[in-house]
């Protein structure tokens, strides 16, 4: 048993001729530099359990890429006093981001709260991908809240706060998520992001231009359901990666 | 009682609103809205997500509005970034610019007029800076947001699923029960936000699934409803 941990990771990317990446690490987020614009996310204790406080500040320099991705899904625990497990992260983006962690799994009687906050500047880009699932292989799951800030230019793009909690009738209702277990997001800034929206065994996606530079992709259903369609769109965002005329 | 309130609360106000069903088409079409327990367990989803959010915007404009002319287009704005659905932009503007057709004659002001530079106003700007011009209060916008939401879902309840209109009627007297408390934590975000001057500030709430509903209803064929 532990009580809950604080933690700030930190990772900047300079850019050159062969861009630099410097990070900082504290347990339990590690980094792992995977390749040249690569890093790997690695959760270095069971967790985050409620009580714990994690953030990573990301900043990524113009003409500079960082490809970050999480090694496993990350699956919230109740501590052992209860209470909220926090993670956050903030990036300023001058560059080009494309962040891809796996799915945050809120067990039963967890609950998380994360926030995510990016600063893109004009001529800089993002991808950023979120999923949230209820519990685990029959669980209703805990409680989930995911905040999302995001500005391009200095312009306010999406703002936008997802609630969900696999115990309360009104959140998993027709209101709320109609009893689906997982919730996937896609946001792009700065670039031309997908579109079209469907209707599969399982889940229901869409994606919606934002009112400014930028583009987001939702997907509700089933964990499995979810994940596949993040993935396909998400191919078929690389296949058409043709940096959009910015305004 | 402040009579001007229910001029504004009223459904007959020519304000375009019967053409959307505030998201219970695209629930019905599917199966996932059937009957008035559905119809209530859905809009007290609403009124703690999206709702809140429009109800902090419409209690942020009516108390701009009752500083003069105010500069709109970032309170606007903050309309958008909390809409990730194009489709709910689209359905807000569409209702505020028909709605601001009516305001404008109604309660003519400065704060009314400075809104005409935004073209189509989000609807719960308009809504706030009209219930300004009546006299409201900031909790007074926000219940009248929050009573635009379940009234026009309620309608269109009945409407699309022939459902029970006594049973409709206790669904939104409940509701609006329910709607109190979010009003007042509404009109108090808006307060804060309002003194900072950082439309940042205000609530955020939404729901996924109403958003990704809202694009596919955007996307079918026929619909009775344009959302």
């Amino acid at each position: 048993m532990r009580y809950g941990v604080s933690a700030a990771a930190s990772v900047q990317v300079l850019p050159g001729e062969r861009q630099r990446i410097r990070w900082s690490q504290a347990w339990p987020i590690l980094l792992r530099p995977t390749g040249d614009d690569r890093v790997h996310l690695v959760q270095g204790a069971g967790g985050p359990l409620g009580g714990d406080e994690l953030s990573l500040t990301l900043d990524v320099g113009a003409g500079a890429r960082l490809d970050l991705r999480s090694a496993a899904a990350t699956v919230v625990q109740p501590g052992a006093d209860g209470g909220c497990a926090r993670w956050s992260v903030t990036a300023a983006v001058a560059g080009c981001l494309h962040w891809a962690p796996e799915p945050s799994i809120v067990t039963d009687g967890a609950e998380l709260d994360s926030r995510l906050r990016i600063d893109v500047a004009r001529g800089g880009s993002a991808v950023v991908v979120e999923t949230a699932v209820l519990g685990r292989h029959g669980q209703r799951g805990g409680r989930y809240r995911g905040e999302l800030v995001a500005t391009w230019a200095g312009r306010p793009l999406l703002t936008h706060v997802t609630q969900l909690d696999g115990a309360d009738p009104v959140l998993s209702g027709p209101g709320g998520s109609a009893g689906a277990r997982a919730v996937g997001s896609v946001l792009v800034v700065g670039r031309a992001g997908g579109s079209g929206a469907g209707e599969l065994p399982g889940v229901r996606w869409a994606w919606s231009p934002l009112a400014g530079p930028g583009a987001v992709l939702l997907a509700v259903g089933d964990p499995g359901a979810v994940s596949a369609v993040l993935h396909e769109q998400l191919v078929g965002l690389t296949n058409a990666a043709v940096p959009a005329a910015t305004r | 009682m402040n009579p001007e309130l229910l001029v504004l609360a009223d459904a007959r106000l020519p304000s375009g609103g019967h053409g959307h069903s505030g998201g219970v088409e695209a629930l019905a079409t599917r199966g996932l809205l059937r009957a008035s327990a559905d119809l209530a367990l859905f809009l007290h989803g609403r009124l703690r997500t999206g709702g809140e959010t429009i109800a902090a915007a419409a209690a942020a404009a009516c108390l701009l509005a009752g500083t003069g002319a105010p500069e709109w287009a970032p309170w606007d704005a903050a309309v958008d970034a909390r809409t990730p659905s194009a489709a709910l932009r689209t359905a807000s503007r569409g209702q505020g610019a028909a709605l601001l057709r009516t305001v404008a004659r109604a309660w003519p002001g400065p704060a009314i007029t400075a809104l005409h530079a935004l073209v189509r106003p989000h609807h719960p700007i308009v809504l706030g800076a009209a219930a300004a011009g009546a006299s409201a209060t900031a909790e007074d916008a926000a219940a009248l947001a929050l009573h635009h939401l379940t009234g026009g879902a309620a309608t269109a309840a009945v409407r699309l699923l022939g459902l029970d209109p006594l049973a409709v009627a206790a669904v939104t007297a409940e509701l609006a029960r329910a709607a109190r408390p979010i009003a007042a934590s509404a009109a108090a975000a808006a307060r804060t936000a309002v003194a900072a001057g950082d439309p940042a500030l205000l609530p955020a709430g939404g729901s996924p699934l109403h958003d990704v509903l809202a694009q596919l209803q955007e996307s079918a064929e026929v619909t009775l409803f344009a959302s």
